[in-house]
């Protein structure tokens, strides 16, 4: 190795380490305690030392219902608001791709929820849905749509579809961004020679433009996924309650207000670890899919 | 010039250095309504005290959690925490106080000062009361009166039939307005004469034909017969915002709520809210609250001279002015009743005679009593009967004594 190499590589090692010291001090590092936490009895309400307890506490989570009942409703989550959320995306996106008057104006304002914290969203649609004094009920009754005020939220099945409505407002405009940076990067020749080709607008978006769109549909889909799959923010303003005793209502518990009644509420920090671990390796599993299936199939 | 003005700044700092010297900073951890409320008394404290107090005001689940998660690190989550009415259980319970004794021993608590016995466990004292609770129910006269009705209900089968007359009538949609929580059955439970726990801490509650069965009874028709409002069910207001917003007629209160109640810039039912001592054996339980200091506090001293404060006379008054809170201190109680500022004085009073205090220092009170409102919520929402709901509640005590204990 010459001595320029040599340079070269402890400059490298000197840019790098910092980085690396970084992320396994804040990542790696806590990451670790969560696992080896995770194999222990601990719980902060008990003041005792933990013991280590093995795989007990992923045992008892896989054999109780509740696991099971919470997972498959943050699959309900994710498979309402996915096709929502990525459906008006990819509306916008194709509505923004076009030149017209204000279009820098109405880029901008599509940003707009996702600038808000997705905490506010959630209080503001719970003022919006109020079956007493929310203000749907007072347009719809203007409109004449509705005899009787109605409360949206009372419903637990309802209270999921709007959980939905509202992580896709939250979140919409991210894929959108995604999906219009994909549009535009779509040479526009093909395009061209699909037209000339005698394509139809329908047929252009089928064989040219949403192929050639799958690597940036993958990448949204997948943090979508995430997103969506670790709900917490929306449904804890939206639906979640919220008496004195830190009651949490059971029809929206999805997996992340799980992980927090566990290790915040109950403080069982074993126990949530473990749980912490079980949804981290659900959504790397199917993140996996997702890149696996859309995003190198199109890429190939 | 330029050596007349570092002359300038150098007495500047001579001046100064003093008070640099002994200001001292501690931190307050409370809900909402624990912030006083009149800002020039806080301020005033601060600069005759030279302690600047950062106030971090955050939801009440949140607060219980702080203070663990910290107290597990060795940290304080500030010096001074809000012990609130599930304080007993999360907090002091879990030895995450620090004992109060010996600064009480140097400066002494005035005798006027009530409540002490509640925050003392094995002799040791973790917090100082700052006002003294019951819960209560208040209800709007005019209403009961329109439906034809010139006295509260005796009985909670009375109470019942007068909402659903209220309701047939159209005077009042959802007449009652309770949550579907723990504490609407607590309430109905202890009202009816239910002991809910024997001294052993067997959960009583669930004994065949208890009063506490046909509480949560009757709790579940009030939802099933919407004699309370869906919307509390949604979860997007509770109990005291849907009443005081105008819908109801009987309303679960506290000691102090129809200050509130009769407010007109807060309250659609002022001025016609009205105590009812509860009915049947008529029992209910506290929940008072204090102030103590976290355990890893390095600024106990100070910490201590700001509680003195927080629970001396004026910030009471404050308190009791704002938010209703019924004052610790007999003398400022006695002040404001002489000024005429308590309403219904003869019902709190005789409320206050009828008290059945729950268990609330078990280890795993905290997480049962989360569990009944999720319970309760979950038979709201499928139909489950009472007796069901009830035999879950018994059985989620048990697992949680057997495992705490």
């Amino acid at each position: 190795m010459g001595r320029a190499s040599r340079r070269d590589l402890l400059f490298l090692l000197v840019i790098l380490l910092p980085l690396v010291v970084l992320v396994a001090a804040l990542i790696y590092y806590p990451a670790l305690d969560t696992f080896l936490t995770s194999l222990t009895n601990e719980n902060l309400r008990i003041r005792r030392p933990p013991k280590f307890i093995g795989w007990s506490n992923y045992a008892k989570l896989l054999g109780q219902s509740e696991f099971w009942t919470v997972t498959l409703r943050s699959l309900l989550v994710v498979a309402l608001t996915l096709p929502l959320e990525l459906g008006v995306a990819l509306g916008l996106a194709l509505l923004l791709t076009e030149v017209f008057p204000g279009r820098s104006f109405v880029r901008t304002l599509v940003l707009l929820p996702w600038m808000l914290p997705p905490i506010v969203n959630g209080f503001l649609w719970g003022w919006l849905l109020n079956g007493e004094y929310g203000a749907l009920n007072g347009l719809l009754y203007q409109l004449g749509w509705i005899d009787e005020y109605v409360t949206w939220l009372r419903n637990p099945d309802t209270q999921i579809l709007w959980v939905a409505v509202v992580q896709t407002w939250t979140r919409f405009a991210f894929p959108t961004i995604i999906l219009l940076a994909g549009l535009q990067s779509i040479p526009t020749d093909l395009l061209d020679a699909a037209k000339v080709d005698g394509a139809s607008a329908w047929q252009n978006f089928r064989h040219v433009v949403f192929p050639l769109l799958l690597p940036s549909f993958a990448v949204a889909l997948t943090i979508e996924f995430i997103a969506s799959f670790q709900i917490f923010d929306v449904i804890w303003t939206l639906t979640a309650g919220g008496s004195a005793g830190g009651a949490i209502n059971p029809f929206t518990k999805t997996l992340m207000l799980y992980n927090y009644e566990l290790v915040f509420r109950d403080l069982r920090i074993g126990l949530g670890a473990a749980l912490s671990y079980l949804i981290l390796f659900l959504s790397l599993g199917v993140a996996i899919v997702f890149v696996t299936r859309l995003y190198n199939q199109s890429v190939r | 010039m330029l050596s007349m003005r570092n002359a300038l700044l150098g007495a500047l700092c001579v001046v100064l250095l003093p008070f640099a010297a002994s200001a001292q900073k501690i931190t307050f951890l409370t809900p909402s309504w624990g912030v006083p409320p009149d800002k020039s008394l806080l301020e005033s404290f601060q600069r005759d005290s030279g302690i600047t107090v950062e106030i971090q005001s955050v939801q009440n689940k949140d607060l219980f959690s702080r203070v663990q998660v910290a107290a597990a690190t060795g940290q304080a989550a500030a010096d001074v925490i809000f012990l609130t009415e599930e304080a007993p259980s999360n907090v002091v319970a879990t030895n995450v106080m620090r004992a109060l004794n010996d600064l009480a021993a140097k400066d002494p608590l005035e005798a006027d000062l009530r409540g002490q016995e509640f925050w003392r466990v094995d002799g040791e004292l973790y917090g100082i009361p700052v006002y003294s609770q019951l819960v209560m129910m208040d209800y709007n006269q005019a209403r009961l009166q329109q439906a034809g009705f010139n006295a509260p209900p005796k009985t909670w089968a009375e109470l019942k039939r007068m909402a659903e007359q209220l309701k047939s009538k159209g005077i009042d949609k959802h007449p009652i307005a309770m949550k579907a929580s723990d504490w609407s059955w607590y309430l109905i439970a202890l009202s009816m004469g239910d002991p809910m726990f024997d001294d052993e801490l067997n959960p009583v509650f669930a004994d065949s034909g208890s009063k506490a069965r046909q509480a949560m009874s009757l709790l579940l028709e009030f939802f099933s017969e919407e004699l309370i409002s869906p919307e509390i069910v949604a979860g997007t207001v509770n109990q005291h915002s849907i009443f005081w917003s105008g819908s109801g007629t009987f309303h679960q209160g506290w000691q102090g709520s129809i200050r509130v109640g009769n407010n007109p810039e807060r309250s659609k039912q002022a001025p016609n809210v009205a105590y009812m001592v509860l009915p049947e054996a008529g029992n209910t339980w506290s929940f008072p609250a204090a102030i103590g200091i976290a355990e890893n506090s390095k600024n106990a001293e100070a910490a201590w001279k700001f509680i003195r404060w927080y629970t001396g006379a004026a910030n009471q008054k404050s308190i009791y002015n704002a938010f209703g809170l019924y004052p610790s201190r007999t003398s400022v109680a006695a002040e404001l009743n002489g000024e005429g500022a308590i309403a219904g004085y003869g019902e709190i009073v005789a409320q206050a005679d009828r008290v059945n205090e729950l268990p609330r220092y078990t280890l795993w009170w905290g997480p049962f009593t989360a569990k009944v409102s999720e319970t309760i919520l979950t038979a709201v929402q499928t139909g489950m009967s009472a007796d069901q709901t009830v035999d879950q509640l018994a059985e989620i005590w048990n697992d949680l004594k057997s495992e705490y204990e």
